[in-house]
Order: structure tokens, then sequence, then C-alpha cells
């Protein structure tokens, strides 16, 4: 071996021991730096999202009507967060990743902070405006309103990826409880705003993320039984006691949308007006739109004297689908799966364990929201808050997506270190 | 280390990702089915229903057919008349506080969804004050431009506050007990429930209601720039439905009148109100119930394309009478508009008015006759000379129920048929229970049609062409008229004058009696005889020839189709009963209706014509085949009855022996018969609390029959009058008068 072999190999046993060492850093870096991988999976990701974005300011602009042809205020919003986005996403992208190991406490700090300082009851409304009867989840910063929770699920993937980078004990049991602790925090705070829906998102990215790093499938698995269990008799209870108007475990809206979608497939429409009103509006657009669409003008009588509610932000898709049809509908699913495909190719090719998991962190919420939120406009899930990811109107969660794809960018330039070891490969230990 | 060389990816970590990979695409797969369903699978129906919320579909009003006299008079129509509808909450005044709580919203719209809702009512308080005023101004503008005075409007806001007040305590009561009974049924600790929880609004608390009712075109077009400025007023399109000739008056001439009723009520014309012409023909309008619904559902069952003459909610259906027997023709069909919400294109599909029915009835003619049967004309009440050996049938000056038809001998049609007592639709709905809870008077009844009367002697002359036609009698035959029928029996089929006056007609004409002397005093022997001579069989079979027993299908309703024939017993026929059938009593019962039918295809020689009451009917006829002299002869023994002094039908003597002519129209030939038959009477059951029964006669006697044809003079008869008043007494003495002055209406109506 040459001298810079041996150092490299003596650089990397004292990065896997886990302790920082100026010197050793300063000259791993020296490794790192000069190399960039420019043919890469991670362009994949960037331009899905890029283009997914465009589609969501084209769709928010034909949900204003019957079209005056000028673009609306709202799409133009849309647009300007874009633009707010990619600049973001640029700057993530420069520094190198690792970095960004040393700031996800921090970080995350941060967003806890903010996430309970939304919850403080005599904050003033000139900050903290609740709104749709009481939602607590913005704060104004003057020009503009931002949502710490869009950004507090990307802390929660760094600090989980940093947390589980070099750790073996997620393999059994007992050290499933701390991550899941660490995931705890901000999904109880989440949802006490309310916001179940991005409450929800913490969960498959914990689960994929342990995956991932290579915990116990069995321990995940009958965990998630053990979950799904509970959550089946949660609402079979609840829709038992909604019978009689009472509602001890969830709260009326919500057992009011399960209940919706089992009329839907038992074909009752007698609740079709209210409770039953949104989805039937959003499966039958959806339905309208057929195999290729139709033309903007006849799309956009559909939409706007469907009465669909939410159309800009939770029910984007069935505007999306009225208009491009079928083959809208699957370009669509194509580009997110090019989206989480991109993601997990990069993680494979990374050796990094931070990067590996930050990768399939942000894939698995990517992949999970956008499969609720296209589950629940054609009739397969329950209406929920959750919104269609780079698509849907919101200025924080596009600029936090744009953030997400430029991290998984960052992480695909990196050319990784030679001879670096591939992490979470447990194949001494039994599966 | 790190990775296994066994296993066909080498690498831990990417079999892991696979297994993720794997999950999002199974996730991708199911969406993309399901997606596929619905884009391909369930497009169409898709399509439609998006479609169909781009179209607005409104359905517009059409008229219902009028209903016409035989002149063309109108008896019936549809007015067009418009409701001025405003919605609830301005009715209540709320509308100022909603509308100044909107407008607050809209300019002040980043403040007002920070701040909580009980704190928003400073923010409203500024623009309440102008709201209110412009909702003052609006009531005053209606009532301006309705000329109905702003307190009229205000009463009648009050009123249907109340009302729909009062319904929705009743309801939301109703629920809250429900609820509280259906938690607490099986529970120790009891759940409160308030009237909170309950109160959701009524319907009736967001809808519009009918603030000035019944307004005109002219005013209706005023109105509508209102509705223009106002959204929550709107014009509501309620056609309703006029009788315009159901109150008519008449002049009476009274110097035909029977004397002492002249001396009584004077000589000079009256001018006679009366209510309820032709009601029971024409009918009336009730609303719509479910059975009507399902009777014509909006999509037609055999076509499958959408009935537009379909009910909606609102309608009104006929009730009873023309109305009601002729509703598909008269119902006409809506029309249709479907606007395109996003072109704003209209479809347009032209509403179809419902056809015009025309009815054989002359209404002129028809009120004259209510008019002498009113009980302020004197004719049709009980009188001093109505008194016979019985008594007086009831207390002076008590009404009498009474029929009339009228028949046009050539063509069948019904000229008109009364029933009185009749009411006013109006009535209806101020006082039902004063028509259909009377069991004397039974004002609801047609009587002409509906109500069965032991006919009595005025059946002789068709009794007479049975017998002779079956060849069981000879015309040159005659028959002794003495006391009794059977010689043995001496109380059994007696002659009536034998039972009144203790002589026979055989005495008084000094000979047996033919055909025709029978006829001219009613001699009840001859009739026995012949009624004996066919046998109950034939009898019977020869009523229903004339048209006894099955109905007239007229069209307006219930009709008693008469009996020949069948007992209430059950038992078969004896021959007494045929013997009492010869004089129309037993087991025989007819109405009016089929009594100047009688005599009409007598008239005709043989010749029945189904009586009609639409013009547009084909007239259905059927030859009798009677024996020509017969019907000559019974003709013969008519004109008798009214001229020979003998005659039943000629004249009335009054206490003191004047006799005065019962006919005194001049220019017509009249041949006719009386009656009086021998009736049921009414009684009435009651039982007290300790279980005992009394019996009361409301009414009692006998029914007085006039049925006779009229000509002008030196023609045939032209016309078949039969009047019918019950419980009377004599036919002669009640009927015959009256009858008398349908034969003046006729000739005043210009018939004859």
């Amino acid at each position: 071996m040459n001298p810079r072999q041996i150092s490299d190999l003596v650089t990397l046993h004292q990065r896997t021991s886990g302790r920082f060492d100026l010197e050793n850093e300063t000259r791993a870096r020296a490794v790192t730096r000069s190399s960039i991988v420019w043919w890469q999976p991670g362009w994949l990701v960037m331009l899905s999202t890029i283009m997914l974005c465009l589609v969501g300011v084209y769709c928010i602009n034909i949900t204003s009507g019957l079209g005056t042809g000028e673009w609306t205020r709202t799409a133009l919003r849309q647009g300007i967060f874009a633009v707010i986005g990619i600049i973001g996403a640029a700057l993530v992208v420069v520094p190198h990743y690792r970095r960004m190991i040393h700031f996800s406490w921090p970080l995350a700090a941060l967003m806890i902070a903010l996430l309970i300082f939304l919850l403080i009851p005599f904050i003033p409304e000139s900050i903290v405006r609740p709104r749709n009867g009481g939602a607590r989840r913005w704060i104004n910063i003057g020009i503009t309103e931002f949502q710490p929770s869009e950004l507090a699920k990307i802390a929660f993937v760094l600090v989980m990826a940093s947390y589980l980078r070099f750790r073996r004990n997620h393999r059994s049991i007992r050290g499933l409880f701390l991550p899941s602790l660490i995931a705890f925090v901000p999904m109880a705070l989440i949802l006490v705003q309310p916001d179940l829906g991005t409450a929800v998102l913490f969960m498959p990215a914990l689960v994929a993320m342990l995956i991932a790093a290579g915990a116990k499938l069995r321990h995940l698995f009958s965990a998630l039984g053990l979950g799904a269990v509970f959550a089946i008799v949660v609402v079979v209870l609840s829709l038992f006691f909604a019978q009689q108007n009472e509602y001890p475990l969830l709260r009326p809206h919500q057992v009011d949308r399960i209940a919706a979608l089992i009329d839907q497939f038992e074909g009752d429409e007698r609740h079709i007006q209210d409770r039953g009103f949104q989805g039937k509006q959003a499966i039958t657009l959806v339905g309208a739109g057929g195999i290729a669409g139709h033309p903007e003008p006849y799309a956009r009588a559909l939409i706007v004297f469907s009465g669909l509610p939410e159309r800009h932000n939770d029910m984007i898709f069935a505007v999306f689908a009225n208009r491009f049809g079928l083959i809208g509908i699957m370009v669509l699913l194509v580009l997110y799966a090019a989206w989480v495909g991109g993601a997990l190719w990069v993680a494979a090719m990374c050796r990094d364990p931070f990067g590996r998991l930050v990768c399939v962190g942000l894939a698995a919420m990517v992949a999970t929201q956008a499969g609720v939120n296209v589950g629940m406009t054609i009739g397969l899930l329950p209406i929920t808050g959750m919104t269609l990811p780079f698509v849907s109107y919101g200025g924080t969660s596009l600029v936090a997506g744009f953030l997400m794809a430029g991290l998984i960018l960052n992480i695909a330039l990196r050319r990784p270190a030679y001879l670096s070891r591939k992490s979470f490969e447990f194949d001494d230990d039994a599966e | 280390m790190g990775s296994d060389q066994s296993k066909f990816i080498r690498s831990m970590f990417v079999r892991r990702l696979l297994l993720i990979g794997g999950a999002v695409a199974v996730g991708l797969v199911a969406l993309g089915v399901q997606a596929a369903r619905l884009s391909i699978d369930q497009h169409a129906d898709h399509l439609a229903e998006a479609e169909r919320r781009l179209r607005t579909e409104r359905w517009t009003p059409t008229t219902r057919g009028a209903i016409l006299d035989r002149r063309g008079r109108i008896l019936a129509q549809d007015v067009p008349a418009f409701d001025v509808m405003v919605e609830y909450d301005a009715i209540t005044g709320d509308w100022a506080y909603t509308e100044a709580a909107r407008r607050a919203r809209a300019n002040h719209a980043e403040l007002w969804t920070s701040i909580e809702p009980h704190r928003r009512d400073a923010l409203i308080q500024p623009y309440l004050s102008e709201t209110e005023r412009e909702l003052d101004a609006m009531w005053d503008s209606i009532a301006q431009s309705s000329r109905v005075p702003r307190e009229d409007i205000d009463a009648r806001r009050r009123s249907i506050e109340a009302t729909v007040e009062r319904m929705a305590n009743a309801v939301w009561n109703h629920r809250l007990r429900e609820r509280r009974a259906a938690l607490n049924r099986d529970r120790q600790r009891a759940i409160e429930v308030t009237l909170q929880d309950v109160a959701q609004p009524l319907r009736e608390q967001q809808m519009p209601h009918a603030v000035v009712s019944g307004i005109d075109e002219r005013i209706a077009f005023e109105v509508r720039r209102i509705a223009d400025q106002y959204p929550m007023v709107s014009l509501h399109s309620s056609a309703s439905r006029a009788y315009p000739r159901e109150r008519m008056t008449v002049v009476i001439d009274r110097s035909g009148f029977p004397p002492l009723l002249r001396d009584q009520l004077g000589d000079a014309s009256e001018s006679i109100t009366v209510d309820g012409v032709a009601t029971h023909i024409i009918g009336w309008m009730r609303s719509l119930q479910r059975e009507d619904v399902l009777a014509r559902p909006r999509i037609n069952p055999d076509t499958g394309t959408i009935d537009r003459g379909h009910y909606r909610p609102g309608d009104l259906v006929g009730s009873v009478g023309v109305e009601s027997a002729s509703e598909f023709q008269l119902r006409g069909e809506r029309g249709y508009i479907i606007t395109q919400r996003d072109t704003r294109e209209q479809q347009v599909t032209e509403p179809i008015p419902g056809q015009d029915v025309q009815l054989t009835i002359d209404i002129e003619l028809q009120a004259r006759i209510q008019a002498l049967l009113s009980p302020e004309t004197g004719l049709a009440v009980v009188q001093p000379w109505h008194e016979t050996r019985q008594g007086l049938p009831a207390p002076l000056g008590t009404p009498f129920n009474t029929s009339a038809v009228v028949l046009d001998i050539p063509t069948g049609e019904i000229l008109s048929m009364v029933s009185m007592p009749s009411f006013n639709r109006s009535q209806l709905q101020d006082d039902p229970r004063s028509i259909f809870e009377d069991p004397v008077n039974t004002p609801w009844v047609n009587r002409a049609i509906s109500r069965p009367y032991m006919p009595g002697s005025i059946v002789k002359p068709i009794i007479l062409a049975a017998a002779v036609t079956e060849g069981l009698h000879r015309l040159d035959e005659p028959i002794v008229s003495g006391p009794y029928l059977f010689p043995d029996r001496p109380n059994q089929f007696r002659s009536w004058i034998y039972k009144q006056y203790g002589t026979t007609f055989n005495d008084m004409f000094g000979r047996p009696l033919y055909a025709d002397d029978a006829l001219c005093v009613s001699c009840n022997i001859y009739f026995y005889t012949l009624g004996m001579k066919l046998g109950p069989q034939r009898i019977s079979e020869w009523y229903r020839r004339f048209g006894v027993g099955t109905p007239y299908n007229l069209g307006i309703g219930h009709e008693y189709p008469g009996n020949a024939g069948v007992k209430h017993s059950g038992e078969r026929l004896y021959l007494g009963d045929a013997i009492l059938m010869g004089i129309g009593q037993g087991p025989i019962a007819i109405t009016p209706l089929h009594a100047a039918d009688f005599y009409a295809t007598l008239a005709r020689g043989g010749q029945r014509i189904i009586p009609r009451l639409f013009r547009h009917a084909p007239p259905h006829a059927t030859d009798l085949r009677l024996d020509p002299e017969s019907v000559d002869v019974g003709i013969k023994g008519l004109e008798r009855a009214v001229r020979d002094e003998w005659g039943t039908g000629r004249h009335i003597t009054y206490p003191g022996g004047r006799r005065v002519l019962i006919f005194n129209v001049p220019g017509v030939d009249v041949v006719g018969k009386t009656g009086t038959a021998t009736a049921s009477p009414i009684v009435a059951t009651e039982t007290d609390d300790a279980g005992n029964t009394t019996t009361r006669v409301l009414r009692s006697g006998d029914h007085a029959w006039f049925v006779l044809l009229v000509g002008r003079e030196g023609q045939a008869p032209r016309y078949a009058i039969s009047v019918v008043v019950e419980f009377a007494g004599s036919g002669g003495r009640v009927a015959g008068p009256i009858a008398n002055e349908i034969i003046r209406a006729l000739v005043t109506e210009g018939y004859l």
C-alpha cells in the first residue's frame, strides 16, 4: 500500500470509532472533497421535483374557475416559493452532507422549540394565527407564514440518520426503544396542533430507516402488526360509538371520514351530501378524466362546478387527473417512482451510513405522503389532511421538498471515500 | 465481511432497499389499478355525473286544461297567479345580522379569521343598522308593489314565524325525547341530552315562504323588479284553479208557481244566488298524495323516458268529478330548461298545456234548476199543501233533499244533473264536517247518480212494454182492477185507491182497465198482474235491459249502478218479489238518471242510448226491440196521466178543494208519470254509556217522483226530465211543480 492508502485506512479506523479528530477530519475532507460524481441518479430526483412542481403550479392555476387568461395569485405564489425552494436546494447542495451531521441535533432542538412555541397558548395571534377552527400550525414571519412541522420532518430524518449511523443496538428489541422515542417527541407535538396527517408521516420514515439500518425484520413486523391491530380496534370501536353519537377515541370528523370510505365501498349514498361529498366528487372528477383527460376550458368547468373542496391543496390530484386523464396519472406516478427510486438508488450507491439513511428516510416520507394522498383521492383510503408533495399548494412544504431533493442530490454528488466500507451490512448476524 | 457471497444479492443493505422499494412498487400498482378502474371501467358513469353538475335543470309550469259546458262557457280554468316568496331568515329579521356579518368579514378578512367567533360581534355592529334599514326598505317595497298594507305583511310574517317555530319546537322536543330514550335505555347513569343537541334547523327554517299569495301578472311584473334587487325575494308561479261559475245568480219568475206559494212569497221575480253550481259534476282539486305520485312516476315505466306530466311537490290533483276523471287529459306537461353553467347556453323545451274538456251540461240551465231546488225558492221545502193522509212529511219549512236530471232524447246527452244540497268549494276548507259528516243531507253525494231510490210507479210504462214485448200480455186484454190482487189474500198487493179511499178503479171506470187507463191513474193491480206474468227472472232481466245494474261510467266518480232483483238477505227471488217489482217496489233500486234514461228509451221507441256527460264521447246505442204498440200505448198513458181528470199528474188539490193544474208552461207538450215510492227511513242508532241503544228516525216517508217527456207543442218529445224529492210523500204534489218549473227553465234557456 502507498502512504495515501495507509493514511486512508487510519482515517477510516478513527472515523468508525466515532471520535472527532480535527487532523484526521481535515485529511478526510481532503480525500473526499476533490471528487464530484456528475452522472448519478440524484439528478433524477431533482428533475422529478422540478417537473412535479411545474405540474403543481399549472394545476393550481386551473382550479381558479372558468379562467380569465391570467395566472392566479395562488399559482404565482407557488411559483415564487418554487424559486425560493430551488435557491434553498442550491444552498443545501454546496456543503458536504457530512457537515450536517453536526448540525442535525441543534437543528432538531430548534424545531422542537418552534413546535413547542406554536402550542403556547398566550402567544399573540399576530404571530401564531389559528386557522380552520383553531389549528395552530403556522408562524407568521411578516411577509408570509411558515410551517415548522415541514422542516421538523427533515430535521427528524437527519437526527435519526445521525443516531443510527454507527450503531448496532437497533438490531435488538430494546434498541428500538430510543429511536421510537426520538420519533415520538416531534410526532406528539405535531399531533397536538392538531395535524394528524403530518404527524403520521414520521412512522414510515422511522420504520424504513430502521429496516435499512438493519433492524431485525421480525421485530419490526411484530411491532407493526401490534400497531395495526391496535389501529383496527380503535377504528372499529370509534365507528361503534359514533352510532350513539359518542366520540371517546377518534374525533368526530375523523370517524366521519372513515365511515364515508365504508359508505363508498358499500355503495351507500345516504350521506353523499355531507360526509361523503368530498370523496365522491374526487372520484367523480378522476373517473371523468378518462384516458386522456379533457382540454383545459372543459376541465376547468368540470372542476369548478363539481364543488370539490380543497381543490388546490389536498385534492389537487383530482384536478390533475381530470385534466390529463389516466395517461397523466401514469406519468405522475412514474415521476414519483423516479423520485423514490432515485433516492433509493442513491442510497445504494452511497457508502456512508448517514447519507444512506437520509435518502431512505426522505424517500419513505415522500412515498408515503404521495401514496396516501393519491389513495384517498381515488377512494382507497379515508380522506386525510395529507397534501400531494411538490404539487399541492403550500409554501413551506414546497421549499422543504426542494430542500429534500437538494439533500439527496448533495449525497449523490459525492464520490464515496476510497476503500470506504459499505455500511449496514450485518450478515455475520443471523437475520 | 459485510456481504454474504451465498445470497443472490450480496449486500444486505441493498436487499433491504429492495424490500422497501418492493413495498412502494406494490402501492404504486394498487394505485394504478384503482386509477385505471376509475378512468376506464367507470369512466362513462363518472363523466356523466361530472357533466350533470354542469347543468342546471328547471321545470317550467304549464296550464291545466279548462272544463267547458256545452256552449263553451268556462266552468273551471287555471288562473295564472304568483306568490311572493321570501327566505325565512329575512322573514324573521335574522338576515340583517348574518348579512352584516358577511359584510364585516368581507371588509376585514385577515382580522376576521384570527379572532374567535364570540368576539366578532364588535366588528359586525357597525354594519347592522345598515342591513336592518335595507331589510325594512325591502318589506316596504314588497308591500307597495303588491298593493298590500305593510301591517298585513308584518302580520303574515309573524304568523309564518309562529307556525314554523311551533313546528320546530314540536319536532325538536320529539327528537329530544326519542334521543333521551334511546341513549338512556340500558344505562344506570343517564346521559344528558339538551335541546341544543337535537336542534338542527328544520327545512322550513331554511326555505322561502309565501308572504303574499295569488297576485296577478301585472303586479308580478313589478314585484319581479324587487326580486332582482334583493336575492332573498323570489316569485313563485302558483296557478290557481278558478271556478268562475261556481256561484251564479238566477232570476226566477214566480208567475207559474203554485198559487199558495205565490201568496206566500209574492209574485215578483226573485234573484236567487246559487252556491256550488255543478260542484258534484266538476269536482275540485286537492293536494298531492303518495298514490298520485306513484301512479304517474317521473320516469315512465313503459317508455323509460321522463314523463313531463309527472307530479312534483306542491302540485294539485283533481279530486272527484270531471277534475279527477279527466286528470290526465287536463293536466298538460311541464316544460324544461337546461342551462349549461359554463357556457350559459339554454336548451328550452316548451310546456304543453292541458287539453280542455267539454261537457254536455248547460251551466245556466243547471244553475237555474239548482235555484229552483234551493230552499229560498220555496218549491223544495215542506209546505202546508204537502200534507197527505200520513200527515206532513217533515216540519213545515224543512228543506227537501232533491235531485233532477235532464236528458236530451235524440243524443242521450245530459243537459243538467242536479243534486241538492250542493256546496261551495270554500266550504271544503272552512267547514268540511258540515259536508262529510251530515248523515241525513249528505251534501257530498251526487244524488243523481250515486244514491239508490225505490222507483215506485214511474216504472210502469216500461213494465208494460216489457210484458207486451215478451208476448205475455196483450194490449187488448183489460185487467180487472179490484181492491187486491189475490182474492184469497185481502191484505197483500192492494190497490192504493182502495187503501186510501175504499173504492176500486174498476168501480171508477165501470170496467176493467186497459193499459193507458192503468197508467193514467197509476193502477197497482194492473201492474201487479204484469209483474206476476213476467215472473222474477224476466222482470229482472228487463230492468237490466233498460240499464239497471250496469254503471253508466260517466267518468265523474262513484255511481250507484242500480239493483234489479238482488235481495239484501241473499235469498232467491219469489213470485211476490216480481209482483212488487211490477210497481217499482221490492228488490229494485235506481237513480234519477236511470229514470230519465227509461223514459228517453221509450221516447225513442226502444232505442237505448247510454247517457253521456262528455261531448267527445261517441254515442252507444242498443235496440231493445220493444213492441212498438206497447210504446205508443205507454206514451198515451203518460199523456192521459197529465191531461185526464183522473190523471195523477194533472192537478194538485189544495185544502179547500181548489184544483190547480201542475203544468202551465205554454207552447210545450208534456207527458209524464208520478211516483210515490215507499222508502226505507233514515235512522240513527245511539248507544249510551249504560249500553242502552235508542233508535231515532231522522227521515221517513215516501220518495216523491215525477218523470216526464217534453217537447215543443206539436212535436215529438225532445227532453226527458226526472225529479225525485226525498221523503216528500206525494209525487204529484211535491215533485210535480218542480218538474213544471224545470220545463219553464228549458224554455227560458232556449231549449224549448
